[in-house]
């Protein structure tokens, strides 16, 4: 197992409303953006859980080829403009999602 | 590095820059090549809700400064070369600092002599219009799914709000630019609109222009290393779309202009767009010989139009204070001695008939515990060995805000805990006066999307001539 931190370039976070945060993550070889990809460990009860949303607050899971990239978009539990929200541009919730523990390629 | 671009009416090539941004101290070089490379019109973006409700709803910005320097090395470049210029300004955008901006525009112009013939289109609406529109039956659903935002928007929604603004789209924009302008200037403004007003006003078709919009809607930052203080060139033809740097610090890279078209965005295949939607699902990216990156594909669908709205709400008023904890008898008691605090209030003679939570709300963030990621923190089972506290009062009125605070720091001060040993202190305190006076806090209550018939209706343009003749009326 390896955290997707050691196998992904940029993996950053930001709003894209008040409402949700979207993160983009970017591979700068292809075999480490293929294998988190066949992997299937990012996916969106897990994000969830990781979150603490509930499994709609996953807005979606986005796999870019053509960019070596996937992007997961989450419902804030705090909206940025609330009193109480910790981080106003949404730029430093990565650190779950960089956790995630990616498998093994299997022997193709 | 040359970038012999198609010239027109082939392809239609645009300069672009993001003007609140601090100036790249080599801009002169770059204005170079891209005279060089060949210029229809020069946009960029000044307004976005990246900074939270707080500008737009008290009417202030950070400064003008950065748009006066970025602006106007640009304006000199499109006036010699006699081509529009397309600007949205003033960070919220509303009226206040659209007017803030529009001072500056008037220096430049003096100091430059610089006569500017310029369309001016006001991104804020009268809210009482808003509301009578709502209540005869105009409607405006929540852009998001959020709790924080009605299902639609109602004329309390409206009047609750400080200022409202909207991104409106190119078509105002596009309207003024044929009224025979040099440039036109807005208020709050989508931001792809001020790039694709020019190439949509020329003939070139909607799908590879609002791609190409959207790739150099942040300048440099769509470029490898990404630095939105750097311009970026692109050009429009009627297939797709072709961009370059136009210094030697960056590169385009198929990978960095992919990875722009999702910028900031919740799903990077289909971005919504007042009238209809970028379907980039079959968009590809390939780089081209002269150093640029190539992209076709890109498809748009038309769909009914609504402009975005923006409103934010005042909260109260925020007053603020920083401690910092080192004492492991007290980290390991910090939970509950701030869960005492909230009680004591509750129950004191003077903030006890107060509703926590509607009358206040008290914030406690402990950094170097859980203060970046609160109940979702991996490792709030460990304990650190030091604590900075971070206490966020807001409440109706600054004199109630005030108070609160300095009740909480007496209580952070001096109340004893279990097998407490420093009765001289529990904690260190950072600041003197200990509370620090923030000012009013907002919310975004307004988040919604109108239905519109025509899309300049709001957005009519005023034409004004800088520099504006100074010693006349008032």
């Amino acid at each position: 197992m390896t955290a997707l931190r050691d196998l992904a370039g940029t993996l950053r976070s930001k709003n894209s409303d008040p409402f949700h945060t979207t993160f983009d993550v970017f591979f700068d070889r292809e075999a480490d953006y293929l294998r988190v990809k066949q992997s299937g460990a990012v996916n969106a009860p897990d994000i969830a859980r990781l979150y603490g949303l509930p499994e709609e607050g996953v807005r979606g899971v986005y796999f870019l080829d053509a960019a070596l990239a996937f992007k997961v978009t989450l419902a804030k539990d705090i909206a940025s403009s609330d009193p109480a929200c910790k981080d106003v541009f949404g730029a430093h919730q990565h650190l779950q999602l960089s956790n995630i523990e990616i498998p093994e390629t299997p022997d193709l | 590095m040359t970038a012999p671009s198609p010239a027109p009416p082939d392809a239609y090539r645009i300069l672009s820059f993001v003007n609140h941004v601090p100036t790249h101290p080599n801009l002169g070089e770059f204005l170079e090549r891209a005279r060089r490379m060949g210029v229809d019109a020069v946009c960029s973006q000044g307004t976005g809700m990246d900074f939270g409700p707080y500008m737009l709803g008290s009417g202030t910005q950070f400064t003008t400064d950065n748009f006066k320097d970025n602006v106007r090395p640009y304006l000199r470049f499109a006036r010699d070369l006699d081509i529009p210029f397309v600007f949205s300004a003033g960070i919220a955008g509303g009226r206040i600092q659209l007017d803030d901006c529009l001072e500056r525009i008037d220096e430049i112009a003096a100091e430059e002599d610089l006569p500017l013939r310029v369309g001016v289109i006001d991104g804020e609406l009268d809210r009482a219009a808003l509301a009578d529109r709502l209540r005869a039956g105009g409607r405006a659903r929540r852009a998001v799914d959020s709790p924080d935002l009605s299902e639609w928007l109602t004329p309390e929604d409206v009047s609750a709000s400080e200022h409202i603004v909207a991104q409106l789209g190119p078509e105002p924009i596009m309207a003024a630019l044929a009224a025979g302008v040099d440039g036109v200037i807005t208020g709050r403004a989508l931001d792809v609109g001020v790039y694709m007003a020019p190439a949509l006003l020329a003939g070139f078709p909607k799908g590879p222009v609002t791609h190409l919009a959207k790739v150099i809607e942040c300048a440099g930052l769509a470029l490898s290393p990404g630095d939105p203080s750097e311009p970026i060139y692109g050009t429009v033809d009627r297939r797709g779309l072709t961009v370059y740097p136009l210094s030697d610090n960056q590169r385009a890279t198929p990978r960095s202009i992919a990875g722009h078209s999702m910028y900031e965005r919740d799903n990077p295949f289909r971005e919504r767009n007042p009238g209809g939607y970028l379907d980039l699902t079959e968009a590809w990216y390939e780089p081209t010989p002269d150093g640029g990156v190539r992209s076709e594909g890109a498809v748009w669908a038309d769909e009914p139009y609504t402009v975005k709205l923006e409103g934010a709400r005042r909260n109260g008023y925020r007053t603020v204070s920083f401690f910092g904890v080192r004492e492991p008898r007290f980290i390991d008691q910090m939970d509950g001695f701030l869960d005492n605090i909230r009680k004591t209030l509750r129950a004191s003679p003077r903030f006890g008939h107060l509703d926590e939570g509607k009358h206040y709300t008290i914030t406690f963030d402990q950094y170097g515990r859980n203060g970046v990621l609160g109940p979702n923190e991996p490792l709030l089972d460990r304990v650190p060995h030091e604590i900075g506290l971070l206490v966020d009062v807001i409440a109706e009125t600054r004199e109630l805000s005030e108070s609160l605070s300095y009740y909480v720091c007496m209580e952070l001060w001096i109340k004893p805990y279990p097998g407490r040993q420093t009765t001289a202190g529990n904690l260190a305190t950072r600041f003197a006066p200990p509370t620090i006076n923030v000012g009013d806090a907002y919310s975004f209550n307004v988040w919604h999307l109108l239905e519109m018939e025509d899309p300049t209706e709001l957005f009519p343009y005023e034409i004004t001539e800088f520099p504006r003749r100074a010693g006349g009326s008032s």
